[in-house]
């Protein structure tokens, strides 16, 4: 790579990196594990930075070498049954945030299937259209109105339930 | 209650509170950038890198994706290092036949071959000299299921094989990734139930559930005993994929939680839905018929092309693939 490339690059994780580690986080719900994956995902574009930087703003690209690169660790773990993680109770032990009587929801979010979630991240937080959105994750527009749908009728629920209403949230 | 705005609120919370990545984060990934692309100029396969770094950032962060892009020139030999003596491969075998050394002989010569295409370069097979046979063992109503484990280049591999006679033994699933921790565990999903052997390390407990949909265990956990880190029984076949969890759990504590490999005697040759094996062929029968070029490595496959929108053409028929298969 050329220094003004990786000029470009270095630049481009500097400003953007903290973006796509809150993507990251999101996607994952653990921070160990959006580290990793956002290692992974510039990893991948660093190898045809030029080409992805002469698009446009390369954050796109990287956000969807994210999303996609999450969901082929989903397919490992499950389709190809590597499991090769200790418990998520047990990973999990880092202080949590004080998200106070969203923690419930943060749970309900955390139990959807990762391309579920994916979707509700990319729609909610990232705000991209439903075109958008089935960009990213290289499927149709249908199967993100599905999705967003299912993951949306399964956290409604939670919070339709009177014990998270009474409960001063 | 708007649910959409609770979402946003939420993902807005929690966003605000991730902390700044790590300030080495440029470097490291460089440094893994090179790293992937000195091994691809040697000719490592472009899967056993991709798998490793996978289950490198899987497994533990940093250390231990630093540890996978050591030079595997400079590595310690696999068997060699201090650390691997408690790996699962070097615990002697276990099980009913495991002090019927002729079998164990015959076992280790068994083939390996799974009738998936792959480069010279990318073989899952290990050389004999490097299978050891993990377990050998008797079921009640006669079958010998084994499993055995084998080392090419730095990774090692498994696979189980079973027969209705110790003569009548062939492969039943793998070769895939063995993990130096990670039990193994196999389940005979013919029928309503069948024999489910979990092969750990000493002293682990093990119990398995039966999950519903929504991953939650019907009826809770049962405990399967464990005799030398071995323990057999019998489960109920999957309605679903992924049906049955099993618990594997280490000094008191939940350690692993994952499904068996399972396999359907009643369709030899083929794995159920969800296998890494039914899942690989399919998948790359799809898509090679679709004009995609593939590249088959031992758990996954790849494309013939760095480039971008080639890339997103790819993804977008490996999407349709996976819903048309039933994958989606």
């Amino acid at each position: 790579m050329r220094d003004d490339d990786e000029a470009s690059f270095e630049a481009f994780v500097a400003a953007r990196s903290a973006a796509l580690l809150r993507t990251a986080v999101l996607l994952t719900h653990d921070r160990g594990y959006a580290e990793d994956l956002l290692q992974a995902a510039l990893i991948k574009v660093y190898r045809h930075w030029r080409r992805v930087s002469e698009r446009g703003d390369p954050y796109a690209y990287v956000r969807k070498a994210l999303v996609t690169t999450a969901a082929g660790w989903h397919r490992r773990r499950t389709v190809q049954e590597i499991v090769d993680l200790p418990a998520v109770e047990q990973a999990d032990d880092r202080p949590r945030s004080d998200l106070g009587d969203r923690d419930e929801l943060t749970q309900a979010l955390a139990t959807l299937p990762p391309r579920m979630r994916a979707v509700l991240v990319l729609r909610y937080w990232e705000d991209l259209s439903e075109t958008g959105t089935a960009a990213v994750l290289g499927c149709s527009v249908n199967t993100v109105k599905t999705q967003t749908s299912r993951g949306l009728d399964r956290l409604r629920a939670l919070v339709e339930n009177p014990a998270y209403v009474n409960g001063g949230r | 209650m708007d649910v959409e705005q609770l979402l946003r609120s939420n993902f807005a919370d929690r966003a605000d509170a991730v902390d700044a990545p790590r300030w080495d984060l440029h470097e490291t990934v460089l440094a893994g950038s090179r790293e992937l692309r000195r091994r691809r100029t040697r000719q490592v396969a472009g899967g056993l890198v991709g798998g490793a770094l996978a289950v490198a950032l899987l497994s533990g962060g940093l250390p231990l994706l630093r540890t996978q892009l050591e030079d595997p020139g400079q590595a310690a030999g696999p068997r060699e290092s201090a650390e691997r003596a408690v790996d699962l491969y070097d615990i002697p075998t276990r099980g009913s036949l495991a002090g019927d050394r002729e079998l164990l002989d015959r076992i280790v010569q068994l083939s390996w071959d799974d009738g998936i295409p792959r480069d010279p370069g990318e073989s899952v097979v290990p050389p004999v000299d490097t299978r050891r046979v993990l377990f050998a063992g008797e079921m009640t109503d006669g079958q010998v299921w084994a499993l055995v484990e084998g080392v090419v280049g730095d990774r090692t591999l498994f696979a189980w094989f079973t027969g209705a006679t110790a003569d009548g033994m062939a492969l039943t699933w793998g070769p895939d990734f063995a993990f130096p921790d990670t039990p193994m565990a196999l389940h005979d999903a013919t029928g309503d139930e069948g024999y489910l052997v979990v092969v750990t390390k000493p002293g682990d407990q093990v119990r398995y559930g039966a999950l519903d949909a929504d991953g939650e265990p019907v009826g809770g956990y049962q405990d399967v005993p464990a005799v030398d880190g071995v323990a057999i029984s019998r489960a109920p076949s999957p309605t679903w994929p992924l049906y049955v969890e099993l618990q594997v759990l280490r000094d008191g504590a939940v350690a692993y939680r994952m499904p068996p490999q399972q396999f359907d005697t009643e369709r030899p040759g083929t794995a159920v839905v969800g296998s890494p094996t039914a899942y690989l062929s399919s998948m790359v029968q799809c898509l090679t018929g679709r004009g995609v070029e593939v590249t088959v490595h031992p758990d996954s496959f790849g494309y013939e092309t760095d480039d971008p929108a080639e890339m997103e053409t790819y993804a977008v028929v490996e999407q349709q693939c996976r819903e048309d298969l039933g994958y989606g």
